[in-house]
């Protein structure tokens, strides 16, 4: 069975009635690189919370199905554990969690007994896969994301999705604050992963397409998917901005 | 009844104290009336039941360069109820002194109560004075972080819980009971 990630006539409030996502339609098959791009406030950011479960968001209508099943009411781990990633915006600090210890918990959740992994096969994983994002050893000392910078941050998550190894991955704005060379990390480790993965990327700006070869291009704006492309769509956006497609019929 | 202690010694009285549900009361009178004394004081709060407890905790700083650090953090489980009072009095004379009092309580229960009011009386000018209070439930948006890569909502709540502790539990001395604590949290951090 081909691996799918269908959002159908997906609607969503926050949990004091606003309405933020208004019938989004979208399917992504694996391996394919789906880019959703728009401006400020118009719903990205609460798409990528909606799919993983976020408490703070009722969905109203529609479902949303992983690999022909239907996990809209799901909580959120276990979307994770039947194979959905989301990389945050904003990753969050825990303070005195050790980010090894906590990856390899977490890594371990999805094996069967016997099949887990080990504290010491797993930090060997950890700082192979650190080298690559060239993120400092010390890593597996440090807490999680406590103390991190902007850049170590967004590294951090696409080391966890390197070693989580989901079906599907929602990256929001992993691009966002980071200068060109963490940019060009990120791009490189996305592009050489080493399992098949479908991945929705939300993103403001155009910059990390210059890296990343998506196969669809989608803009969302007020709540819903207005125009869908090719890879060349990113670019006229570049060119024209979001403001035109406001009086566009989708 | 009230512990009073007067702290003569220059070298840091360390008092490392661990709460997990038997006194109601827990009084400290403490004063530093040497100049150059100092104290540490770390109290680990772990309440769960019906357990409660009022704290006072009183340091006065009687002479000059005296030192006071007062650290509370805890964990209210179920409807156990914490009410700590911190108070740090600096008289005058008591010049070039120092003091930092700061209380922590994680809520890890809807029924669990926590208050900590601290308060500072200054009557000197020269000395450094501060203090640090929170009193909340466990983050959502942690436990969110946490349930997106896969960790189920209990064991991400304890995670935090043990992570909470983790740095401040290593501060206290080897004994029975911080082992059953670590033993307690251990399999999480």
């Amino acid at each position: 069975m081909m691996k799918k990630l269908v959002i159908d006539d997906l609607f969503a409030q926050t949990l004091e009635g606003k309405e933020i996502l208004k019938g989004i339609n979208l399917t992504i098959k694996q391996p394919e690189m789906h880019v959703v791009m728009g401006p400020n406030g118009g719903g990205k950011s609460t798409l990528a919370m909606v799919l993983m479960g976020h408490p703070g968001y009722k969905i109203t209508r529609g479902k949303i199905s992983l690999n022909g099943k239907d996990i809209t009411n799901l909580s959120p781990d276990k979307r994770a554990r039947l194979g959905l990633f989301l990389g945050f915006q904003y990753p969050v600090e825990v303070p005195g969690v050790n980010f090894s210890n906590f990856l390899r918990m977490a890594v371990n959740e999805e094996r069967k007994k016997g099949d887990k992994l080990s504290p010491i096969a797993f930090r060997n994983l950890l700082l192979d896969k650190a080298g690559q994002l060239s993120v400092s050893e010390d890593i597996v000392k440090r807490m999680l994301n406590e103390g991190f910078s902007g850049g170590e941050k967004k590294k951090a998550e696409i080391l966890q999705l390197a070693l989580l190894k989901p079906t599907f991955a929602v990256l929001d704005e992993p691009d966002s604050g980071l200068d060109v060379d963490a940019l060009k990390y990120i791009a490189k480790t996305i592009n050489s992963l080493d399992f098949p993965l479908g991945l929705l990327l939300i993103t403001h700006y155009q910059r990390i397409l210059h890296y990343l070869k998506p196969d669809f291009v989608h803009i969302l704006l007020n709540g819903k998917i207005v125009k869908s492309g090719k890879a060349v769509l990113a670019k006229q956006i570049e060119n024209s901005g979001y403001e035109h497609l406001k009086y566009e019929k989708p | 009844m009230i512990q009073k202690l007067t702290i003569k010694q220059t070298e840091e009285f360390f008092l490392p104290l661990i709460w997990s549900g038997k006194e109601n009361q827990i009084d400290y009178d403490i004063s530093l009336s040497k100049e150059g004394a100092s104290i540490r004081l770390l109290l680990l709060i772990l309440g769960n039941g019906e357990s409660w407890a009022d704290v006072n905790i009183k340091i006065t700083h009687e002479k000059p360069q005296t030192k006071s650090m007062v650290i509370v953090r805890g964990i209210l489980g179920d409807s156990a109820r914490i009410n700590f009072n911190g108070l740090v009095k600096i008289n005058k004379g008591s010049y070039l002194s120092n003091a930092w009092l700061a209380a922590h309580l994680l809520l890890n229960s809807d029924r669990a109560k926590g208050r900590a009011i601290p308060s500072l009386e200054i009557l000197e000018n020269d000395i450094k004075a501060g203090h640090a209070t929170t009193v909340g439930k466990i983050n959502e948006a942690e436990i969110f972080y946490l349930m997106s890569r896969g960790v189920p909502q209990k064991k991400a709540k304890q995670l935090i819980v043990a992570g909470f502790l983790s740095g401040f539990l290593n501060d206290f001395p080897d004994s029975k009971e911080k082992n059953l604590i670590l033993k307690q949290i251990k399999h999480v951090v």
